[in-house]
């Protein structure tokens, strides 16, 4: 039986998305925050509440919203089906209402696996998030795995 | 929120939990602020055709609920410094919980790092996404 994987997608280990800047809000900080707890997005959030910095901010999985860029050119993908196989971030500083915050991608390795849903398609990266000044804020492992329906297909 | 210090916590004390009924509301609200707009999180059809029995919760929503639990924990000057969650479950909408508990601490740098294992628990109260955590604490002197 044949693999999913590619010689094209082999070519695409250590392979960097184009940088991307997100300009982070206090709204967009308390819209996420809220999702998080299950309550319902404030109607407006409070610039001035500065007295309490949780106010600002962010729960850390903020960073999943800042999605990076797509390879140019784009990845092989094979499978139209995505889950999400787990991640390991490290925080060097929390991110706040006015941050910059710059993501790159880094493909790390592709291979493949059989699961319950056949042939899955298993993509390690490592995502680097640096403010303005170009300081690192977190890096991401992430593990990204395809399957299921072709392509394209839906 | 509380003010705790290094020197308060010992190996093996619990972590505050987290109870929450995830409803499809917050699944698509989730998606909305997280720009993951994939279908098989609110729309049930699409996640059947998928393989799964019906909307499933986003992994980083897991994760993000695990790191507002160790957030709320740590308090204003306490700090996450590093999550690591591994997703060997499928979780349907509906009650889950997050649970913790001290594995180690030591001081490095002068700075006070408290090791946590992690679990985020479906309605029966399985283990779905097992994870590992570190959380700088301040210390008192």
């Amino acid at each position: 039986m044949s693999s999913v994987v590619t010689e094209e997608m082999r070519s695409f280990i250590g392979a960097e998305s184009p940088p991307i800047t997100y300009c982070v809000s206090h709204r967009e900080i308390a819209r996420f925050n809220a999702a998080i707890r299950g309550e319902l997005p404030p109607v407006e959030s409070d610039p001035e509440s500065h007295g309490n910095p949780r106010l600002l901010e962010a729960n850390p999985l903020i960073l999943r919203s800042f999605i990076s860029a797509p390879f140019d050119p784009p990845f092989p993908e094979p499978f139209h089906d995505v889950l999400d196989g787990g991640s390991s971030f490290e925080f060097i500083r929390s991110v706040v209402a006015g941050d910059e915050i710059t993501v790159v991608r880094e493909m790390q390795d592709v291979f493949e696996k059989s699961g319950r849903f056949g042939p899955m398609l298993f993509k390690i990266s490592e995502v680097r998030y640096r403010d303005f000044a170009g300081q690192l804020v977190a890096t991401q492992q992430s593990t990204s795995i395809s399957y299921g329906r072709p392509a394209g297909s839906v | 929120m509380s003010k705790i210090h290094f020197e308060d916590v010992e190996i093996g004390d619990e972590i505050d939990p987290v109870r929450q009924n995830v409803t499809p509301r917050q699944l698509v609200q989730y998606a909305a602020v997280s720009q993951d707009f994939t279908p098989i999180h609110y729309n049930t059809a699409y996640a059947q055709g998928a393989g799964h029995d019906d909307i499933i919760i986003h992994g980083a929503l897991k994760t993000a609920l695990l790191s507002q639990m160790l957030a709320d924990w740590a308090g204003d000057i306490g700090a996450l410094k590093m999550l690591e969650t591994s997703y060997r479950g499928i979780d349907l909408a509906g009650e889950i919980s997050c649970t913790g508990s001290v594995t180690d601490k030591r001081v490095e740098d002068g700075i006070g790092l408290v090791d946590i294992d992690v679990q985020f628990r479906n309605s029966e109260g399985s283990i779905t996404t097992p994870g590992k955590a570190t959380v700088a604490l301040p210390k008192r002197d």
